[in-house]
């Protein structure tokens, strides 16, 4: 008896010791005040739980992270996700159909209020009942606050007479179960978050924010410029063809030419393609979501205007470079009256009324072309619930929690608090409910002194235009219609490309993957039996070759113990070769054959993806030729590093500090260190270019935000590398360490000048290590990424899509695996290749001293 | 000096030069000489200038030394140069960063002795930007300009509210300054062509109220409060119970040189400007006031603090009595912005959250204080400025953005801790497992021994993104996720890069050693450890610093692997920590700058072990 007292009392320690608190994992979450604040309130509801946030790295959702915890099981209990692309992760059974838990809470608050008007109206038999029914359907969550309360209104609604206190418990108890209302949240939001047709639509992520777009303009600056009204105050523009003329009118530029003000750039702000697109009418996707319009004439016709604006204003790089010295906060261009007009999103109106509450600035929407109706779009991001999460109960009462009135309304309490310690006056975040919008408008907006008219104005103004806002379209290949949207848009203002071909290319590459998803064939499930088998049989023969020819030759020759002691040696690499290398490497061959998301089961679909690749993947080539482009960079860097070990490799004092200055570049963490290259290569305000304005260049190069190929990005990056060429000084260090004083003495017998004894001691003593340092050089130089994923994206025009970064958004962003191990296994073969040739010349110029 | 240290002088000079002429080829070929070989002129001229100098000269002693030194300096400037920025950025206010032209030495504060006071720190220089005279035109006409402005404008400024509490002298030029900036974003840009007296007649007809305000809300500094709100442990703000008189007048100056008055500014709101005079008085200000409780004793967590502050850098102290204790704010606080701000205080005992980057300070109570306020429903804040040389201030300003790096980030020394465990493990692993891999390729015979290598080398251009998915799986079935030991065990299996790097300097030893060694009997693992690795030394340190900086940078790994914050190395936190503060880049800078300085000095200190290791064994004999 005793022992088994004591076995169980074991048991609850041991229960307590282990899981003091459960977790609940939420990502993406990134700084929020009021978020925090609700968050805490929810763990002070929730006894025992305890949000775990991580912000996901880079503030937005990384979705290499997120797929990695999908597909390893162990993915967060809730992410905030980008709203738009929910459908594409929905469609690959990442996210869990939220429709019964919808339905579950809507359950939940309609059994508080009939539990409420129950005891109102005196009838505790019927709230007894109700009672009984609500705590059934809190039982799965445990111990929480509205459970506690249920109890006591439980315990109060069986005694007579009721006690006064017990209708503020009824409505407290209410206003906790608050449930997720479809009706109460703009269409537009709730829309994007949804996906499926006919029975199989469901909604997979709760809306958390949102936002949209509308015109900007300075009136001051309107008024400078006679664009007035009959009364002499500032008017917008009213149509494309205004917003057109105001924009070239309002454009200043200096003697020399240098724009020096910008009227308005179409997509400068936040804007894009997207609004021209719908504002002229136009239609992304078709109804049924099978067929992409990106080259409808009526979008065309959007880029065709942006173009032409962009044009007016003497071309795309002239505006961009204008715009690089662009700052954020209180030096926002377009509160300093660098920007006369934007399309930009309602977070503008916090930064007017934070840092230029004076600014006579007015809100309208976008115009749209003569004729029709004003539109706009909207973002903002959503929760959603992993598949695989472990307490998606909890996870979806956290998402409830967080939409109940009373949290949105304690989250813009804290934010305002938070920005009067700031200093700063509070203009609340725009929610994805208008009757949340409505109460923070009354709440902190309409009576606070701080704000200016014109903001509330502009907050109001913003709220009605939700009503007729956009979305980006819910698709399976949302991000690649995105991206090539972009693309379009960057093609064609860089007049690469006219307009309509520009779409074009974009539409045919989104249409080729909606088929390959739409379509009919079903292709075999990849058995795994015959390709692993096949991989054996073929490897076994091939090391059975290896070792009987070898054998044959030599292995009377070598003693046994050595070829034993050679195994176990090379056995710590050989392990990891076969587990960590050769074993995934197998997988990814079978992969390059198929069609796999990781989330699903793959499918076999032969040389599809090689073929495809090579005749139409215009994106291949162009990364590989940029890549190949960046192989200039490699002696560079070489000959470079080498004149700084010869540098160090002198006798002087203080050698210490010199090698680590030298060295320093390297050391920088390339995340710091790319943060300030964006920065010093600005063309604006960057470093380098005022000193070449200071050495007389009056036109200096645009750097990162060019396209060119002689002084552009990719430029820009390869400086960079020279810049911590200091990282391979090492080895250079210990090849001139090596070379025997006597070579140089025989040479100087032998009357070798300087020239001669760099020509003919120098450079053959350190051929091994050119070799060296040229290998991994052009294999490095292969797998450029990091640069382009920190610093540029890809971009401008593609200019630094590498081959490596386009594997890597094939795999992460578009979904597309086997296709990345196709271009995996493509550049194996050219390094392979490559590195093949270099080691069959070598023998020709490398000296190796111990062979000789 | 001996002519061999002179050799690689000459060398080098050649080098560069033959480099350089490539270069030029290149841009002269494309044609677009203008654009691209401007940069690198800049870059390379000055090295090989030096560098030729020292090699045709072939001058011997002090010379010598001297013009070595003088290119290495050179190159230093050069390659230090984006560092020097990144750290001189960390030192500047929010306004400095962007501007252009660049500012290189970050302001230094002035000490401010006298507030309120005037200042031009957030005006733009003169000429306006938009003003198309040249320099010398300008200070030529500007004396005149700024005489017929003031005439015209001198009375409405002395009428602004506060003005007549600066000096004049200051106030004439920070005001004038401000309007001709403001004034010429409203001039139409023709007007400039037609002289000063058009422009300055122009710009006086364009000053309206609320253009001096802005200005004067740009120049004008001062101390103000208001009275303090209360909060209670359910976190809600609370006002003050409304008395007889305004609570704003309770506070009181009870010793220094200064003194409490109406404020000129805000009349919505009660506040009371605080002007004080540290030269007459070097002693620390202390204002009090008590203020009636709008919660029971019980319920109180702290107060907020309505200031607004004059950016002076003077330290604030906060004492807070009530209930019979004393609380004492245990952070330094200054003065060090501009516009008003509310300032939190909480009783840390009651909530122990650390929110300081939200502007709530932690108050511990004080142990045995005499005297201390005790009335029942009140409460008493005592405020003590204390006086800042300009040498403080400066201090106080350029570490700024350093302590709010710290605040910002809770988990600092977690990260470092992570960093500099994953750095040791990994460091370990593939010394051990190199060097015997890399022995067994170089000097061991045994069959397949040369396809082995060849595979090796094969690895090598594996790209990592093919293997990534497949060895995450991997690491997941073994329970690795969220675990360091997934970014150190691999480490322990060898890297290809080193494996190469090693065997090809075990290469070239000579088999004499060895053989002696088999002759004595000695094993192949004894051969290994006594002979091969001591003599291979100064290659490990090579394949140590590269572990060292792969795994320090190294952030896709930690970015898959890494789900709790808790466990993220540096690199990782700083990629978080700049997505979290995007905007905040003098905040950026001072993280980075902070991440950056540990490493230098370790390299600094331990290259004696590395480069001079590598300097002192002749590996070919």
């Amino acid at each position: 008896m005793t022992g088994w007292r004591l076995s169980l009392i074991l048991c609850l320690l041991w229960s307590t010791a282990t899981h003091p608190e459960r977790e609940l994992i939420v990502w993406g979450q990134g700084k929020d005040r009021g978020l925090d604040a609700a968050l805490r309130q929810f763990e002070v509801e929730h006894p025992g739980w305890k949000v775990i946030t991580t912000s996901g790295a880079s503030g937005g959702m990384n979705p290499q992270k997120l797929m990695c915890g999908i597909a390893g099981g162990a993915p967060p209990d809730l992410v905030k996700q980008d709203r738009f692309s929910v459908g594409e992760w929905a469609v690959r059974d990442a996210f869990i159909r939220l429709d019964e838990y919808v339905i579950a809470s809507l359950r939940g608050e309609q059994l508080a209020r009939r539990v409420r008007s129950a005891l109102a109206a005196g009838d505790s038999g019927m709230a007894l009942a109700t009672l009984g029914e609500l705590q059934a359907h809190l039982h799965p969550l445990g111990d929480t606050r509205q459970a506690d309360l249920t109890r006591s209104l439980h315990s109060a609604a069986s005694r007579q007479p009721l006690a006064g206190e017990t209708l503020a418990v009824a409505d407290e108890l209410v206003s906790l179960l608050g449930g997720i209302h479809e009706q109460r949240f703009f269409s537009a939001c709730w829309e994007e978050a949804s996906f499926g047709e006919a029975q199989d639509r469901g909604v997979y992520g709760i809306p958390n924010s949102t936002d949209d777009r509308a015109l900007y303009y300075n009136e001051d600056l309107l008024e400078r410029a006679g664009l007035v009204d009959g009364d002499g105050r500032a008017r917008a523009p009213r149509d494309w063809q205004e917003l057109h003329d105001f924009a070239r009118r309002l454009t200043e530029r200096d003697a020399e030419g240098n724009m020096t003000r910008l009227g308005f750039a179409p997509n400068y702000g936040n804007s894009w393609l997207y609004i021209y697109g719908w504002l002229n009418g136009g239609r992304f996707m078709s109804v049924d979501g099978r067929t992409c319009s990106l080259a409808e004439p009526r979008i065309v016709e959007a880029l065709q205007y942006m173009v032409r604006v962009y044009d007016t204003l003497g071309g795309i790089e002239d505006v961009e470079s204008f715009q690089s010295g662009f700052q954020a906060d209180e030096f926002d261009p377009f509160l300093t009256g660098k920007v006369a007009m934007k399309i930009d999103g309602n977070w503008t109106l916090n930064n007017i009324a934070d840092f230029a509450p004076g600014l006579r600035f007015g809100v309208a929407p976008a115009p749209a072309p003569a004729g029709r109706e004003p539109i706009t779009w909207s973002g903002g991001h959503s929760w959603a619930i992993p598949a695989g999460s472990g307490q998606p109960d909890m996870a979806f009462e956290l998402v409830r929690f967080l939409n109940t009135d009373r949290i949105w309304d304690l989250r813009y309490r804290v934010q305002a608090r938070y920005a009067a310690s700031r200093g700063r006056s509070y203009v609340p975040v725009m929610s994805p409910m208008p009757h949340v919008n409505a109460a923070a408008f009354e709440r902190h907006v309409r009576d606070n002194s701080d704000l200016p008219q014109r903001i509330k104005d502009g907050f109001l103004l913003f709220d009605r235009l939700m009503e007729v806002s956009r979305f980006r379209p819910v698709t399976p290949v949302g991000q690649l219609l995105w991206d090539e949207h972009k693309r379009a848009y960057e093609k064609a203002v860089h007049h690469t490309y006219s307009p309509v071909e520009a779409l074009e290319q974009g539409q045919a590459l989104v249409q080729t993957e909606l088929d390959l998803l739409y379509a009919d064939t079903a292709y075999p499930r990849i058995d795994w039996a015959w390709p692993v088998a096949g991989i054996v049989i073929l490897a076994a023969t091939g090391l059975g070759i290896l070792l009987w020819r070898g054998g044959r030759r030599r292995l009377r020759q070598l003693a046994l113990p050595e070829s034993i002691a050679g195994f176990v040696f090379v056995s710590p690499w050989l392990v990891g070769l076969l587990v960590l290398t050769a074993g995934p490497i197998l997988v990814s061959i079978v992969y390059s054959f198929c069609r796999y998301d990781v989330l699903h089961p793959a499918v076999f679909v032969g040389l599809d993806n090689y073929r495809r690749l090579f005749t139409d993947d215009p994106l291949f080539w162009k990364s590989l030729a940029n890549t190949a482009f960046m192989m200039i960079g490699v002696p560079v860097g070489m000959a470079v590093g080498l004149a700084i070990a010869m540098l160090l490799n002198t006798e002087v004092k203080g050698m210490q500090a010199y090698r680590t200055v030298y060295y320093l570049p390297a050391i920088v963490p390339m995340v710091a260190a790319s943060l300030l290259w964006i920065w010093v290569l600005n063309p604006e305000v960057g470093l380098v270019n005022s000193l070449l304005r200071t050495f007389g260049v009056s036109d200096p190069p645009n750097w990162l935000q060019s396209s060119s190929w002689l002084v552009g990005s990719k430029t820009s990056i390869m400086i960079m590398g020279l810049w911590s060429a200091g990282s391979g000084m090492v080895i250079w260090l210990a090849g001139l360490k090596g070379i025997p004083e006597h070579l140089y003495e025989a040479a100087e017998i032998d009357g070798a000048g300087v020239f001669g004894r760099f020509l003919y001691v120098t450079l053959p003593m350190l051929s091994p290590y050119i070799f060296f340092n040229l290998i991994m050089g052009v294999i490095g130089t292969m797998q450029v990424f990091t640069q382009a994923y920190i610093m540029t994206e890809g971009g401008p025009d593609d200019s630094t899509m590498f081959y490596a970064y386009y594997l890597f958004n094939n795999a992460f962003r578009y979904f597309k695996m086997g296709y990345a191990s196709a271009l995996a296994w493509i550049l194996f073969l050219i390094v392979l290749a490559l590195t093949l040739f270099q080691l069959k010349v070598a023998p020709r110029w490398v000296h190796y001293e111990s062979d000789g | 000096m001996t002519s061999a240290s002179n050799r690689p002088l000459k060398a080098l000079a050649l080098f560069v030069e033959a480099g350089l002429f490539a270069l030029l080829a290149v841009a002269v070929g494309y044609g677009d000489f203008h654009h691209g070989v401007g940069f690198f002129i800049l870059l390379f001229l000055p090295i090989a200038v030096g560098a030729v100098v020292a090699a045709t000269l072939l001058p011997t002693g002090a010379l010598a030394q001297l013009i070595t030194h003088g290119a290495l300096l050179t190159g230093c400037v050069i390659f230090a140069f984006p560092f020097l920025w990144l750290v001189s950025t960390s030192f500047k206010y929010d306004e400095e960063i962007f501007i252009y032209p660049p500012r290189w030495v970050p302001v230094v504060p002035p000490g401010v002795e006298h507030s309120p006071y005037v200042t031009t720190e957030l005006l733009g220089d003169l000429p306006p930007e938009e003003a198309t005279w040249d320099q010398a035109a300008w200070e030529s006409a500007w004396p005149g300009m700024a005489s017929y402005l003031w005439d015209r404008q001198g009375d409405r400024i002395r009428q602004l509210p506060g003005a007549a509490d600066v000096p004049q002298q200051r106030l004439r030029a920070a005001l004038l300054h401000g309007i001709i900036e403001s004034g010429a974003r409203r001039l139409p840009a023709a007007a400039w062509a037609e002289g000063p007296g058009v422009v300055i007649r122009q710009i006086d007809e364009r000053v309206d109220d609320e253009l001096l305000r802005t200005v004067w809300e740009t120049v004008y500094r001062a101390v103000e409060l208001r009275e303090p709100t209360v909060q209670n442990i359910q976190r809600d703000y609370l006002p003050l119970p409304t008395g007889a008189t305004p609570h704003v007048d309770a506070w009181q100056v009870l010793s220094g040189a200064a003194a409490l008055g109406p404020t000129p500014t805000d009349e919505a709101r009660p506040s009371r400007l605080l002007s004080y005079d540290f030269e007459s008085s070097a002693a620390d200000i202390v204002i009090r006031g008590s203020f009636p409780l709008p919660v029971p004793e019980d319920e109180f967590l702290g107060i907020t603090l309505p200031l607004r502050q004059d950016r002076s850098w003077h330290a604030l102290r906060v004492e807070l009595e009530v209930g019979g204790r004393l609380y004492r704010s245990a952070d330094d606080l200054f003065l060090d912005r501009y516009r008003w701000q509310e300032i939190g205080f909480k009783l840390v005992h009651l909530d122990e959250r650390d929110e300081r980057d939200l502007g709530i300070w932690p108050l511990v109570a004080a142990e045995n204080e005499p005297d201390v306020f005790a009335d029942a429903g009140r409460f008493r804040v005592t405020l003590r400025v204390e006086p800042s040389s300009r040498l403080v201030a400066t201090w106080r300003k350029y570490t700024h953005h350093y302590r709010k790096a710290q605040l910002a980030t809770e988990y600092w020394w977690r990260y470092v801790t992570n960093s500099v465990y994953l750095v040791l493990m990994t460091m370990l692993g593939q010394v051990l497992s190199c060097s015997i891999v890399a022995y067994a390729f170089s000097r061991l015979n045994w069959p397949g021994r040369e396809a082995l290598f060849t595979l090796l080398l094969a690895t090598m251009m594996l790209p990592p993104q093919v293997t990534m998915i497949p060895v995450f799986m991997i690491f997941e079935k073994l329970g690795w996720y969220n675990t360091l030991r997934a970014l150190w065990a691999p480490s322990f299996f060898g890297s290809a890069f080193f494996i190469f790097l090693l065997r090809q300097f075990m290469k070239s030893i000579p088999n004499d050693l060895e053989d002696a060694a088999k002759i004595d009997g000695c094993s192949f693992f004894g051969i290994y450890w006594r002979i091969i690795l001591p003599l291979v030394k100064p290659a490990l340190a090579a394949v140590c610093i590269f572990t060292f900086m792969g795994t320090w940078n190294d952030f896709m790994g930690p970015l898959i692997y890494i789900n709790d914050q808790r466990l993220y190395p540096l690199a990782l936190g700083l990629f978080d920590f700049r997505g979290e503060h995007q905007t905040d880049f003098g905040m950026l800078m001072a993280a980075s700058t902070m991440m950056t300085l540990p490493v230098i000095a370790l390299f600094f200190l331990a290259q004696r072990y590395f480069i001079q290791g590598v300097t002192l064994t002749g590996i070919k004999g």
